[in-house]
């Protein structure tokens, strides 16, 4: 009797359990029939799921009760979704699954950003276009002056944006400013920066609206990002009528080091061209760098670089004041550089960035016999941590110390100040939406020497209007220290700031990219020079007091067009810029559109691949309208307009390898029509003489070779 | 008579065999990473060739063999292995180009060849960029039925910047392509390197283009393909330690 109750109990239980049970059978397959690997079957809102096997079959058995949605998945594939009523049965379900078409990218947040990488999606131009555009001669600045919001000023080093003037853009490498980027100033002459586009994966211009990681640039930030390890060992050498350079790279099993070395005389290439300066002493130096990266896959890697170099160059300059007289301009020149950082990934949510940099630049500079020295250096560090909060939201936090110093001396004046900076800053990235992004920034900032805390929120936000387009707005508030002009002459002030504004528009396939992006900038807070009347002398020394009431804005349009759909192996944009600015500030008088400003800016950069006979040609044409300058017999304060600026050049290159040897033959000219631009005129301080500003170079020709081996022994460095 | 008669019967049996064990080696040299492996498949497709040296199948035989190593030599990486046969694999797959100007599969094969160039030296990809690219073109143009023609155009999508046309839409796109193709020929899935490879490529491009769920859907099929694939546990793993967002 017991044993029989047992039993039934037992049955009884079994079949309760065997009821709870249901058992969902079946085969999925495409539309005809063949079978879908590895596809996923789960009940919808649930860990319950399975794959099918290498039939296809599957088999998925649940205590789950009533109705159910069982969701059918394969990549590939679009999903299948259908409900049952699970009663503890065994049930067939064969899936048919429908191949899936290609879906909606997720937005990325462009405005004021342009961006030229190996691995980001909204790459408009990468580190090869540098060296392939004809007019950059293979200098970043070069190129990135093609792009929009740029203005070209032909006689003064740096990088002028949407009417910001050259203090106002800073340059960043690795998340470090580099203070030195450019070989130092003679007047007269843009300088090139120090730094080869190869050494960068990656450069991000932000012609505004620029992240909270960076601050103390009214105008702009250029983003450099270094190359990451370096896969082959290399040999490489360059022959150019600049000099010779030489770098190898030796790869061992997780770290790289490179070595390179560069020897830079341009006597042979102002030996050809006619120039409008007469060097008594042509540029001439060398450089080193060395560079160590380790790299444990995608979990962690360190780069250390380190470079010096110095060099030299006369001059001989017209006095602007004494007609017929001229001056001779001596420089002596030494730069070291060190930045070294550290990224590590904890998690596929966590990551930290480390970094330090240390720069060193003395100049020594003869104006006709009287000495004068610049020593500045300035070291940094920065630390800052990013988290994913979810699969939607990311949040970056860290902190950016610098401590810098300039010591300036002038005959038997001399001068100097030293300046703490302290800012920390947070921005929180949140994508509710695959078409819609909102970046939220802010970042406070701390200056020592001026004993001031500002805070400056940082928005931007995206929304995609389509498969290929967007729309996206940004704005902030951005700060800046007085220019080092007035530190150095012990005169203190408040912040300058900027107020951007920033609205854009994009639309990009994989051969075309159309962008335009309007922007207002209301600028507070300016130097101004108290009591004082215009001098337009760059090297000019403040006596006067300053204080914060300047101000001014600018507004404008840039447009941007790129092509690679025409014609096979032919790659073109055209970049065109307005801007509309003025302001006063420093010596200005009154309200003013400031002498480096044009109006319009185009750019047409195109290049054609020959693909018979490997060879590159490429030709680039700039316009820039006449810029202000300031004559001191008109009564208008900087209203007369300098003729237009225009600009043909062309390269052409020579790619082949033999075996394992690759080698670049180029050759350019620079402005092929021997055009005779000036950009402006200066006049003698009793407004008797007029001189014109003129570039260093009409028509020039440039000539040089590039070889890299890449697999040879590795013993043999 | 019949003892010559067996003895080629004999000969014709191993020779299938053969055909059946390169596929199966190049499978187990893509699996283990092996390059004496991979050596050895190419061997012996090189041997049959010599035998029928004017026979087209082995011909293409031996040019899936050059593409298989070389790809093989990638994924490692080896640089040895790829030095070694590169030049002949380059100078093999030109001739068969040339030869064959209507045929998608060969020139997807040379376009693979070129994209691993560039890979071990980006510098070439000034060089060899473009001609890598057209190939992969004309590789789905003439067959677009072919997974290997569409698996090449999704690896040059992938890795070509997207300044010059690189596209990562475009690559899932080619990948998922890939997969629905093998699958619609059920019979070729045995063996297949280049279709589970492809399935893995698809997970990794789903994890850039942030479809997390997608990748660890596309590594979990590998491992039901191939339950030995270490790479696809070594990707699942890593995607699912670095999210504690399970479902």
């Amino acid at each position: 009797m017991m044993k029989t109750m047992l039993l039934a109990l037992a049955a009884l239980l079994m079949t309760n359990f065997g009821y709870a049970q249901s058992t969902v059978k079946g085969k999925v397959t495409d539309l005809q029939g063949n079978p879908i690997p590895g596809a996923n079957i789960y009940l919808l809102n649930t860990t319950i799921g399975v794959s099918a096997n290498k039939e296809g079959e599957f088999m998925l058995s649940t205590s789950e009760f009533g109705t159910r949605t069982v969701v059918v998945s394969s990549i590939g594939y679009e999903t299948f979704q259908q409900s049952m009523e699970l009663a503890g049965k065994e049930y067939t379900l064969d899936v048919k699954l429908r191949e899936a078409t290609s879906e909606l990218s997720e937005v990325v947040i462009t405005a004021g950003t342009i961006e030229a990488t190996n691995d980001r999606k909204v790459a408009v131009l990468r580190p090869l276009d540098i060296v392939t555009t004809a007019g950059a001669q293979g200098d970043i600045i070069g190129a990135i002056q093609t792009l929009p919001g740029t203005t070209r000023v032909g006689e003064q080093t740096g990088l002028f944006v949407r009417g910001g003037d050259a203090s106002e853009a800073n340059v960043v490498i690795d998340g470090m400013i580099v203070q030195n980027f450019f070989t130092s100033d003679v007047p007269g002459i843009a300088q090139r920066s120090r730094f080869s586009p190869f050494q960068f994966k990656g450069t991000a211009f932000s012609s505004g609206g620029y992240s909270a990681r960076f601050g103390q640039a009214l105008s702009s930030v250029l983003e450099l990002n270094t190359n990451d390890r370096p896969t082959r060992s290399t040999l490489t050498a360059g022959l150019s009528m600049s000099g010779l350079s030489r770098a190898a790279t030796k790869v061992f099993n997780k770290s790289s080091l490179e070595i390179t070395g560069n020897y830079i005389n341009l006597t042979p290439f102002y030996q050809l061209a006619n120039t409008n300066f007469d060097f008594y002493e042509a540029p001439n130096g060398g450089a080193g760098s060395l560079r160590w990266v380790t790299q444990h896959g995608d979990k962690s890697i360190f780069k250390l670089l380190a470079s010096h170099g110095g060099f030299g160059s006369g001059t001989e300059l017209p006095n602007i004041n004494v007609a017929g007289e001229r001056f001779r301009f001596g420089l002596k020149n030494s730069n070291t550089y060190t930045n070294g950082s550290y990224l590590h990934h904890f998690s596929n949510r966590t990551y930290s960035f480390t970094a330090f940099s240390f720069g060193e630049n003395t100049d020594k500079l003869s104006f006709g016999g009287t000495p004068s020295e610049t020593n500045e250096w300035r070291l940094q560090a920065r630390t800052e941590i990013g988290h994913d909060l979810n699969e939607k939201s990311s949040l970056l936090t860290g902190i950016e110390w610098q401590r810098f110093n300039v010591a300036r001396s002038f005959d038997v004046f001399a001068s100097k100040f030293d300046e703490t900076q302290v800012a920390i800053y947070s921005e929180l990235e949140w994508k509710p939406k695959k078409n819609f992004g909102l970046k939220a920034g802010v970042r406070g900032e701390h200056s020592q020497l001026l004993n001031q805390t500002a805070l400056g929120p940082r928005v931007s936000s995206a929304i995609k209007t389509g498969k290929n387009s967007q729309v996206s707005l940004a704005g902030g508030l951005f700060y800046q220290s007085p220019n080092n002009r007035y530190l150095l002459a012990g005169k203190r002030a408040n912040f300058q700031q900027a107020a951007h504004y920033i609205a854009n528009y994009q639309w990009v396939t994989d051969k075309q990219t159309f962008r335009v992006e309007g922007y207002h900038k209301s600028y507070g807070h300016l130097v101004r020079e108290l009591n004082t009347s215009y001098n337009p002398n760059p090297y000019r020394w403040v006596t006067t007091d300053i204080d914060n009431s300047g101000n001014g804005y600018a507004q404008g349009v840039d447009v941007f067009w790129r092509d690679r759909k025409l014609l096979k192996n032919l790659d073109y944009w055209i970049s065109y810029s307005f801007v509309d600015t003025e302001r006063l500030y420093e010596n200005f008088t009154r309200t003013a559109t400031p002498s480096f400003i044009s109006t319009h800016n185009l750019n047409v950069i195109a290049k054609y691949f020959i693909e018979p006979i490997n060879t590159n040609v490429a030709a680039t044409y700039s316009y820039a309208s006449g810029r202000p300058y300031y004559d001191p017999n008109e009564a208008g304060f900087l209203s007369n307009r300098a003729p237009h600026y225009e600009n043909l050049s062309i390269s052409i290159s020579y790619i082949t390898n033999i075996k394992e040897v690759f080698a670049v033959f180029y050759a350019g000219v620079d402005n092929l029509l021997d055009r005779k631009n000036i950009f402006g005129y200066r006049y003698s301080n009793d407004g008797t003489q007029r001189y014109p500003v003129e570039p260093a170079l009409y028509r020039s020709v440039f000539v040089g070779m590039n070889i890299s081996m890449s697999a040879f022994n590795r013993d043999e460095i | 008579m019949k003892t010559t008669i067996s003895f080629l019967l004999a000969m014709f049996i191993y020779g299938s065999l053969l055909a059946q064990s390169t596929q199966e080696l190049m499978y187990q040299a893509y699996l283990n990473r092996s390059a004496e492996t991979w050596k050895k498949a190419v061997d012996l497709t090189a041997k049959e060739l010599t035998a029928k040296p004017n026979d087209p199948t082995k011909q293409m035989d031996l040019a899936y063999a050059y593409f298989s190593l070389l790809n093989g030599s990638m994924a490692m990486p080896n640089d040895d292995l790829f030095d070694e046969y590169i030049s002949d694999a380059k100078k093999f797959l030109k001739k068969i180009v040339e030869d064959k100007p209507k045929s998608g599969e060969a020139a997807a094969m040379l376009s693979s060849i070129y994209g691993n160039e560039i890979g071990k030296s980006p510098m070439k990809g000034m060089l060899l960029g473009s001609k890598s690219s057209s190939l992969a073109e004309k590789g789905i143009l003439f067959e677009p039925n072919s997974p290997l023609a569409w698996s090449v155009y999704a690896s040059n999508k992938y890795y070509t910047p997207s300044s010059f046309g690189g596209d990562l839409q475009e690559a899932i796109k080619g990948w998922e392509k890939t997969i629905q193709l093998s699958q619609a020929n059920a019979g070729t899935l045995k063996d297949n390197w280049l279709y589970l490879n492809a399935i893995v490529f698809l997970g990794q491009a789903y994890e850039k283009a942030g479809s997390r769920e997608k990748a660890i859907a596309a590594y979990e099929k590998a491992l039901v393909v191939e339950p030995q694939f270490q790479y696809a546990k070594m990707l699942l793993n890593k995607i699912k330690n670095t999210s504690n967002e399970k479902k």
